[in-house]
């Protein structure tokens, strides 16, 4: 009589690689991490506390701690609200203008992240074409953008879209039929919304005030231009470490950054998700979307045009600035800027491709293998893989910067001012999201397939090459395009880890901005807008046409 | 053949494990048509993924001709499987799909052609050959599942639950296809299906499973019409059990039945409701006709007598006279009826064979 344990004999080298996995996720996500706790309580005496002392102290701690929370928490709520608005209006009726946010979410998802502040100083700044021509003659007064209101105005504008993509698809997987049957029983549109559409979407609006307050405090791009005053966690540990040199301050702040963050992510990931009852594999079956009439439609679609409208103005600002000769002065169209940026940044800009060029496909494989793991093999410390790897979410950019530069400046990992640093950090920073999109796509495939294919003699590589990759070649495909674009557009994270040697782009695009140069800006922003919308049609022609 | 030898498979959740198959021993006779029969849960999904490989044991071996295959990998075992889901692969056409196997086996591709299109035709698959699996109807795709198999001339087959996924005239017409392909290759069946119309039409040998056991063994004639136990007799179709109590009551003399062969205190008396008669001899039992169901070519009629009712299936025309309230007298044959032990009460399947239907 045999006895044998429960594994299936083919997938026994998972073991192994999962414990490759998880040491990577160890080396290269947790220790930089753990070398920021390392720093602040690590003191010339040894051991201590002194820096947590001095940081209370001197106030460089509560101030922008507040001031983080504060905005995240406004920051927060307004952009829920507003995607919660346009989400309902756009998935319950047939409104014009609808096709305008899912224009907005894509140019949000390819453009740098700081680019709507370029415009705002644009359009607003001392210099800005309206305070200059529009404000100052007429009105005599110049807004004030530098500080909290700016700043709550672009991350608002920016960060909707979390909230519109989340609850468009909470909405659109609430049966119509509950809907109907709320009506059939005689309560009215605004009683169905508050007692029935209002209840179901609560778990998926608390899920998008946290995520977006994450967002919010790990912001780096926005408050770095815009903060003035207004000091928040992010920008100030980047300059206690890159300005006063103060490792240890900086990384005491970047600390108080993260804690609320994780904290935030765990109760959405554990508390909040487990409240949710609709469920988003649902098929609901369709029905017609009403047609709104009279003032319902004017002024619903009025909240539309007013939200997205000011979006496009700040968009089309970019882009105009990249192609009229003096902004605000002279405005003959020129491709001066383009050329002059281009020539200037062409070390930079090749070495964003390149990089991102290599650290997408790692995070590519090493997702897909996670993935192949999670989801089909019996791999003990499967689990610690995916809670890393979510966990990774929660952190901010600026915490695994300050971690990277602490973690690998020296022996036996010394990768500071390579090439490598860079590529490590992007590709471990995108891991999560290859698997996510891997994972979504798996979970689709009926593994009934695999042991079909096994059940006819085909061995675990030719059930790999031929059954598996073929399957989830759409998951590949946009788990790459994310991952790619992702690292195309960082910043907060990659400001501290790049070099003389090896410079990216979108740092570029912020020194042009403190020096002023904003057309150059500009005109870097739209190159490199255009090039990431080459590069994502050009997948979608790989992608294989829809099979089921 | 195929030997289940004291098999047990144990799944361990976060705490605690569970049992879903326990010390089973079975044999599957080399070219027969073996179905595993049983209430969804209990089973028999899980003892034919043993066999093809898919899971292992906790404790027990299989031997397939005599030599145990547990260190084989279900790729090296050669028994393909077909699905309830198809589980065709997409993104090949049903030519590719039909001709995996073969290239598996990096067949020569004169031969996979001639091969694939000689099964085909078989399968009336030919004018699909080119077309992938989303484009054919669900009967095609299923077809395409066994012909994929097929191909490979193997010498066990295994299904879990083909048809499930059928409407129920295509079902009918699948089976009595997939039958005839078994006789003509003689490769040995192993199908499970918790349809038992299905296994007794279908099979050689059934194999009734419940809570992970094997509850019994037989031809469909012997699990249907001498089930040993509660469970088998109301598995396999409506059914009378009629209690010692009950009998002592109308002197029902188990001395009558000639199989006895342990204490018949505890055992209760199995009886079809074909298996009851009308009738208007003397001896007749006397029941009152509570319920009066027109089936087409038979009626069924709900009795009552001492507080046991008691369900007849009889001649349409012997029933057209009869009025609910009436006093009706019947029979049975103490030949015809099964002595059965009672089982566990199982809550699935008591509501549909309560007796007024
Ligand atoms: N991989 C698994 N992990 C845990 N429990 C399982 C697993 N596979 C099957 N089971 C359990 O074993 C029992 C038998 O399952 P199965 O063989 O699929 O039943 P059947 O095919 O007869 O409907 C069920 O209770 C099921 O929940
Ligand atoms: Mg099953």
């Amino acid at each position: 009589m045999a006895k044998t344990d429960s594994q299936i004999k083919w997938l026994r080298p998972s073991q192994l690689i999962t414990f490759g996995l998880l040491l990577l996720l160890a080396i290269f996500v947790w220790w930089p991490i753990g070398s920021i706790l390392k720093s602040t309580i690590t003191t010339e005496a040894g051991f201590g506390f002194d820096h947590y002392r001095f940081a209370l102290q001197s106030n460089s701690l509560w101030s922008p701690f507040k001031n983080s929370l504060y905005l995240g928490v406004t920051v927060g709520v307004l952009a829920t609200l507003v995607g919660f608005i346009l989400a309902y209006f756009t998935s319950f009726y047939r409104l014009p203008g609808a096709f305008l946010i899912r224009g907005l979410t894509y140019l949000s998802m390819v453009s740098p992240p700081f680019m709507l502040a370029i415009a705002l100083i644009m359009l607003f700044g001392k210099q800005g074409i309206l305070t200059q021509s529009f404000l100052l003659p007429l009105f005599n007064w110049a807004p004030e953008i530098y500080g909290f209101y700016g700043l709550v105005l672009i991350e608002t504008l920016a960060y909707f879209c979390t909230s519109y993509l989340l609850l468009s698809s909470t909405f659109s997987s609430i049966d119509p039929i509950l809907l109907e049957a709320s009506y059939s029983q005689g309560a009215s549109r605004m009683k169905t919304f508050w007692k029935v559409i209002f209840p179901l979407s609560l778990p998926s609006l608390f899920t998008s005030f946290l995520l977006i307050f994450i967002e919010s405090l790990a912001d780096f791009g926005n408050p770095l231009i815009l903060s003035g005053n207004f000091k928040v966690l992010s920008v100030e540990s980047y300059l206690k470490i890159t300005g006063e040199y103060d490792t240890a301050g900086g990384s005491v702040l970047a600390l108080a950054l993260l804690l609320p963050c994780l904290l935030a992510y765990v109760i959405q990931k554990w508390v909040v998700s487990k409240k949710s009852f609709v469920t988003l594999t649902g098929k609901p079956s369709p029905s017609p979307r009403p047609q709104l009439k009279g003032l319902a439609l004017v002024m619903a679609s009025g909240l539309v045009v007013f939200t997205c409208l000011p979006i496009l103005s700040l968009y089309s600002t970019v882009l105009f600035g990249a192609f009229v000769k003096t902004w605000g002065a002279g405005h003959e169209f020129t491709l001066l800027h383009i050329v002059n940026s281009l020539r200037e940044t062409r070390e930079a800009f090749l070495d964003s491709f390149l990089i991102s060029g290599i650290s997408a496909p790692i995070s590519l494989v090493l997702g897909f293998i996670a993935a192949l793991i999670l989801l089909r093999s019996k791999a003990s410390g499967k689990q610690l893989i995916e809670a890393s790897s979510l966990l990774t979410f929660a952190v901010p950019g600026t915490v695994i910067g300050i971690g990277y530069i602490l973690a690998f400046n020296d022996h036996p990992l010394l990768l500071t001012g390579t090439l490598w640093i860079i590529v490590a950090l992007l590709a471990f920073r995108n891991l999560p999201l290859a698997l996510q999109s891997v994972k979504n796509n798996l979970l689709q495939i009926d593994p009934s397939m695999e042991e079909g294919a096994r059940s006819l003699g085909a061995g675990p590589t030719r059930v790999f090459a031929q059954i598996v990759t073929p399957l989830v070649a759409p998951g590949l495909i946009s788990g790459f395009s994310y991952a790619f674009v992702k690292s195309i557009t960082a910043i907060s994270a990659i400001i501290f880890v790049v070099s003389g040697s090896w410079n990216l782009i979108t740092v570029n695009i912020l020194g042009f901005v403190e020096t002023s140069h904003l057309s150059k800006a500009s005109a870097i922003c739209v190159v490199l807008m255009t090039l990431i919308t080459v590069l994502l049609t050009s997948t979608q022609i790989f992608m294989p046409k829809e099979r089921r | 053949m195929i030997e289940i030898q004291n098999v047990t498979r144990d799944f361990k959740t976060d705490s605690a494990s569970f049992r879903a198959l326990s010390s089973i021993n079975l044999k599957f006779q080399k070219g027969r048509f073996h179905t595993l029969l049983g209430p969804s849960g209990c089973g028999k999904t899980t003892l034919l993924r043993l066999i093809a490989g898919f899971e292992t044991p906790t404790t027990g071996d299989i031997l397939h001709n005599g030599r145990s295959i547990l260190s084989l990998e279900s790729h090296q075992r050669g028994f393909p499987m077909v699905f309830q889901s198809y589980a065709l692969f997409p993104h090949m056409t049903v030519f590719e799909n039909i001709a995996y196997g073969l290239r598996v086996r990096s067949t020569p591709s004169n031969d996979v052609r001639r091969h694939v299109e000689e099964i085909a035709e078989k399968l009336q698959l030919t004018e699909h050959l080119f077309k992938l699996p989303m484009q054919l109807s669900g009967g095609q795709q299923q077809r395409v599942a066994l012909a994929r198999s097929l191909i490979l001339k193997p010498e066990v087959l295994l299904f879990d639950e083909p048809l499930s996924n059928l409407d129920s005239r295509l079902r009918v017409l699948l089976r009595e296809e997939i039958r005839s392909l078994q006789i003509q290759n003689g490769f040995t069946a192993i199908y499970v299906t918790h349809d038992q119309e299905e296994a007794m039409s279908m099979s050689d040998h059934v194999v009734v499973m419940n809570h992970g056991c094997v509850m019994q063994t037989g031809s469909p004639e012997q699990i249907y019409f001498r089930p040993e136990t509660e469970f088998v007799a109301r598995f396999l179709g409506d059914v009378n059990i009629l209690s010692p109590t009950w009998l002592s009551q109308i002197s029902f003399s188990l001395k009558d039945l000639d199989f006895i062969n342990s204490d018949p205190k505890n055992y209760s008396i199995a009886v079809r409701p074909e298996q009851i008669y009308l009738s208007t001899s003397e001896n007749a039992l006397k029941g009152r006709l509570l319920k009066k169901m027109f089936l087409g070519h038979r009626t069924r009629l709900t009795l009552s007598l001492h507080q046991q009712k008691l369900v007849a299936d009889v001649p349409a025309q012997e029933a057209t006279g009869l009025q609910t309230g009436m006093e009706i007298g019947f029979v049975f044959a103490p030949k015809e009826t099964a002595l059965v032990r009672p089982s566990q009460p199982d809550k699935t399947y008591d509501s549909i064979l309560e007796p007024d239907l």
